[in-house]
């Protein structure tokens, strides 16, 4: 059933970012994630954003994108290695999607209904 | 409790994120547009490659074009009209260009602030200040909807505007990511600000600072003969029936007392930048024609050199343009400029450079309130300022500054440091620019039809213009404003504006410009020096101080040695490593180290220095080991010689040009040769070259130990439009020197373009510049042409007279540009 989920989030994401919702896209997601499967909306959230962004990212690369090379120079741009980018570009829909996820979580009817009867 | 604490944590990381996201954090740009690996940084590479063949539609098209991209990149435009070929020049260009085309004419109109916020707004202020902006809208106001002008502007801003409004947010230039910013849409103003812009670069040195300076501290004789009208060394543009160079060497007077008047008027402008130990001759340019009598094929050659600053993306970008039976124009435009700048057409073939002339003038105004004025006097009577209220906004678009411009009749008004007002008249700001000028010229068929089509739409910066023709024919004018001045004054004193006796009285006509067609000499050459023989014609186009005599004495030392030149030859000159100022100066410092040494004051510093000098060839080659040592004694020389135009604090607030030193070498006593840091000592001619030569070697050795090549010394950097290091290039080794007809120097600037064309039944052209044809630092194409250009190579360029001419397997892309439905005639 996890997997299910993960997958429909990822798609959504993927889609939402491909349309050029960068921010609002992971929260929408998230948060969508934690209003519906309140304690495991986080953890599909977070593997969501890695699976699309990562996904995203390796797409760009087999059609020939000059990952490492935008890495580098980017990264020193910003001041950070290379390699700190790609962390950060995984990590931002993460943080982003699993913070909604768990807020909406707890304040999604449901699951306030769930904690009331533990 | 835990589930409490952890939902804080998820509202602080998610308000945090978001944040970062949107609006950045201080100078990290908005994470959400930078990461996104979709449209975001990651997916800069995407716009890496040319279209392929792919399908645009563009507005107001007449009919379809066609443009095929050869294997350098170079777009071939193929269009039914004059008007469409524009439509897709602006296409074409803001496809590979489209984010320095932004940020160029966001400088000239004073608005980087809306990229950088405040920080910028001060530079922002300086540019407006000119009042750029103000003449770029005046002078697009000037052109009536549907003149040809105004044709031009709209059809051009139709092709970039297609262009932006197709892409996706993936497609936009890195910097926007960068910058946190989004394309703005092109308007037609923007390509007069770009002009405005090319004026400010080229033509905006205010010569009454540096004299006001100078004399401050060495009186108003001394100051006038350091800064001459003239050029010490003649080998004009003009010819002047000579075979040879004339020295028209003058003593100096000694320094004078500081003159206090003069001291407070160079305190009214703001501090110029320090002049260093040379003047900077950082805009340098060559141009040559060969007439066929000179030639090995008996065809005439033309050789274009612009040298500007270097940048990446390059401010050139070359294209080809065709439209059947009225235009066939091949060359490099300025990206946002509707036209050909330099090149030529299957008729005539033409280059620039800079002249010295001074075009700008300052003067002091009578104002009725000194804190916020609303009118000045002029012949008594009090007359109205004109004002425009100038904002400044930062990347929100929040208001963060505002200022009032106020406008005379003579130009941009502005308070100087004391408080009193200076108003400015500046050529550049002059209305009478034509945008259709380079179109215009391209339909030229002759030398004389090229110049004078140039002429009557041309006006600043002023432009030595070289052209050749088919038939054989070469010729050169300086074309630009030159204003007459009021008898009895130069423009190199701030003048009285509460009478108009002192305004400019008009332009010199076109035949009085500098110009020569056809000469009997077979040739025609210009590097910046004095266009026309003084004893020709003594009126001076102005008080520039900066002529650069050495490239001149270079280009027609090697032109009138070889009366059989080939294409190839002419490209080997335009990286000729010989140095005829080297020439000059070598034989004044071996016999200084002969007549030290004589005195008993030489040192083994010395000595070595003088051996291993005397042993040069004189030649900027990457492996010679001797022209830094020669480079490093020069600027020795002028600082020890020129010590008496330093102020209190020890910074040097003007700097004679390096022919004014070859001038001082010819009085070994003069008083100039004193080191004022020594005391009762007085030194003299010999002993100020023999220490800056010891010296030299001193350095050099404490610097760079034994290994002194060139190619370690003499590198020149292309620095990225934004100055990013990650997207420029540096420590570039190259042929030439300063004073050699390829000075590319560690600052930056250089050759930006080089072309040789032959003009034969078929053209024959080849060249190339420091950058590449994609302003994307991830394409192939954004540097690829360095090498060869350090190497002084030239590509062979295709010429194709339609898309037939044009091999499949010569083209790498093609992109047909169609009419947007209904929008066709």
């Amino acid at each position: 059933m996890i997997g299910l989920r993960i997958v429909l989030a990822t798609a959504l994401l993927g889609l939402f970012t491909v349309g050029g919702n960068p921010t609002l896209g992971p929260v929408l997601i998230g948060a969508l994630c934690g209003f519906s499967w309140l304690e495991q909306g986080p953890r599909v959230a977070a593997i969501s954003a890695v699976l699309s962004w990562g996904g995203l990212l390796l797409f760009g690369t087999l059609r020939g994108q000059p990952i490492g090379e935008v890495a580098s120079k980017v990264g020193s741009i910003m001041g950070v290695p290379g390699i700190a980018l790609v962390v950060l570009t995984i990590l931002y829909p993460v943080i982003l999607s699993t913070a909604a996820a768990y807020l909406a979580a707890q304040v999604s009817p449901i699951g306030r209904l769930a904690r009331r009867r533990t | 409790m835990r589930r409490a604490l952890l939902s804080v944590l998820s509202a602080v990381a998610l308000a945090a994120c978001a944040l970062a996201g949107v609006r950045g954090a201080g100078p990290v740009p908005p994470l959400g547009q930078l990461l996104d690996p979709a449209n975001g940084a990651w997916a800069a590479a995407r716009h890496d490659e040319l279209p392929g063949d792919v399908s645009v539609d563009i507005p107001n098209l007449s009919a379809p074009v066609d443009i095929r991209y050869d294997r350098r990149g170079v777009p071939h435009i193929f269009a039914a009209t004059e008007l469409d070929a524009m439509r897709a020049l602006g296409w074409a260009s803001a496809r590979d260009r489209l984010f320095q085309m932004e940020a160029q004419t966001r400088a000239a109109g004073g608005r980087t602030s809306e990229w950088a916020g405040a920080r910028a707004v001060e530079s922002d202020r300086e540019m407006r200040r000119l009042g750029i902006a103000a003449a770029a809208e005046r002078q697009l106001a000037g052109f009536a909807p549907g003149s040809p002008a105004r044709a031009l502007l709209d059809a051009y801003a139709d092709g970039v505007n297609a262009w932006i409004d197709g892409m996706s947010p993936g497609d936009w230039p890195i910097e926007y990511r960068l910058l946190g910013a989004r394309p703005e849409r092109w308007s037609p103003v923007n390509t007069m600000l770009l002009f405005g812009r090319m004026g400010w670069t080229l033509a905006y040195g205010p010569m009454e600072q540096r004299y006001a300076a100078a004399a401050g501290l060495v009186g108003r004789d001394a100051a006038a003969a350091l800064f001459p009208p003239h050029s010490v060394i003649v080998e004009p543009i003009q010819p002047n029936g000579s075979s040879q160079p004339r020295f028209d060497f003058r003593p100096l007077p000694p320094p004078g007392a500081p003159d206090s008047a003069m001291g407070r008027v160079a305190a009214l402008f703001p501090p110029a930048q320090d002049p260093g130990d040379e003047p900077p001759s950082r805009f340098a340019s060559n141009n040559w024609a060969v007439s066929p009598k000179r030639t090995a094929a008996g065809k005439a050659l033309l050789s274009g050199d612009p040298h500007l600053e270097m940048t990446l993306p390059s401010i050139w970008y070359e294209a080809h343009v065709v439209v059947p039976g009225a235009l066939d124009v091949y060359g490099v435009t300025i990206p946002g400029a509707p036209g050909i700048v330099i090149g030529f057409t299957r008729d005539v073939a033409w280059s620039f450079t800079n002249t010295g002339a001074d075009v700008v003038d300052f003067y002091r105004e009578t104002v009725d309130e000194p804190a916020s004025p609303t009118r000045y006097q002029v012949d008594g009577a009090w007359r109205a300022l004109d004002s425009r209220i100038e904002e400044y906004r930062d990347q929100g678009g929040r208001v963060v500054a505002v200022d009032t411009l106020r406008f005379t009749h003579r130009g941009p008004l502005s308070r100087a440091a004391d408080g009193s007002w200076m108003s400015m008249r500046w050529t550049v700001l002059d209305s009478r620019l034509r945008p259709d000028v380079f179109l215009g010229a391209a339909h030229a068929v002759t030398t004389r039809a090229f110049l004078d089509s140039m002429a009557a739409g041309y006006g600043a910066p002023a432009q030595n213009m070289i052209v050749a023709d088919r038939g054989g024919s070469i010729a050169i004018r300086s074309t630009g404003h030159y204003p007459i001045r009021p008898a009895g004054t130069s423009g190199v004193v701030v003048q009285d504006g509460s009478s108009s006796s002192s305004d400019w009285q008009d332009f010199w006509p076109v035949e009085q410009y500098p110009q020569a067609l056809d000469p009997a000499q077979g040739y025609l050459a210009s590097a910046n020096q004095e266009p026309i023989d003084p004893k020709v014609n003594p009126v001076p186009l102005g008080w520039d101080g900066d002529f650069e005599p050495w490239r001149a004495l270079q280009i027609n030392r090697l032109l009138r040695a070889d009366s059989a030149v080939t294409p190839d030859a002419m490209r080997r000159y335009q990286t000729d490593p010989g140095s005829d100022r080297a020439d000059l100066f070598v034989p004044f410092f071996l016999e200084a180290a002969r007549a030290e040494r004589a005195a008993g004051r030489g040192t083994p510093s010395l000595d070595s220095a003088a051996a291993t000098l005397g042993a040069w060839d004189r030649r900027y080659t990457r492996d010679n080991v001797t022209a830094a040592l020669f480079e490093l004694a020069m600027r020795e020389l002028s600082r020890r010689t020129w010590d008496e135009l330093s102020n209190a604090a020890g910074r040097r607030v003007a700097t004679p040009a390096s022919d004014m030193l070859l001038n001082l070498l010819q009085d070994p006593h003069s008083r100039w040769w004193d080191d004022r840091s020594t005391g009762e000592q007085v030194e003299d001619r010999d002993a100020i070259l023999a220490m800056s030569l010891a010296a030299a070697r001193d350095s050099l050795v404490r610097q760079y130990g034994a290994d002194w090549r060139w190619s370690r010394l003499g590198v020149t950097r292309i620095s990225h439009l934004l100055g990013l290091p990650a997207f420029s290039l540096r420590d570039i080794a190259v042929q030439g020197g300063p004073g050699t007809l390829n000075p590319a120097s560690g600052a930056g600037f250089g050759p930006s373009w080089r072309m040789v064309v032959e003009l034969a039944d078929s053209v024959r052209a080849w060249g190339t510049y420091p950058g590449g044809q994609s302003g994307n630092p991830f394409s192939a194409r954004y540097a690829d042409r360095v090498p060869l250009w350090a190497a002084g190579e030239l590509d062979t360029l295709v010429v194709p007279r339609d898309t037939a001419s044009l091999p499949a397997n010569a083209t790498r892309a093609r992109a047909r540009l169609t009419p947007t439905s209904g929008s066709g005639s």
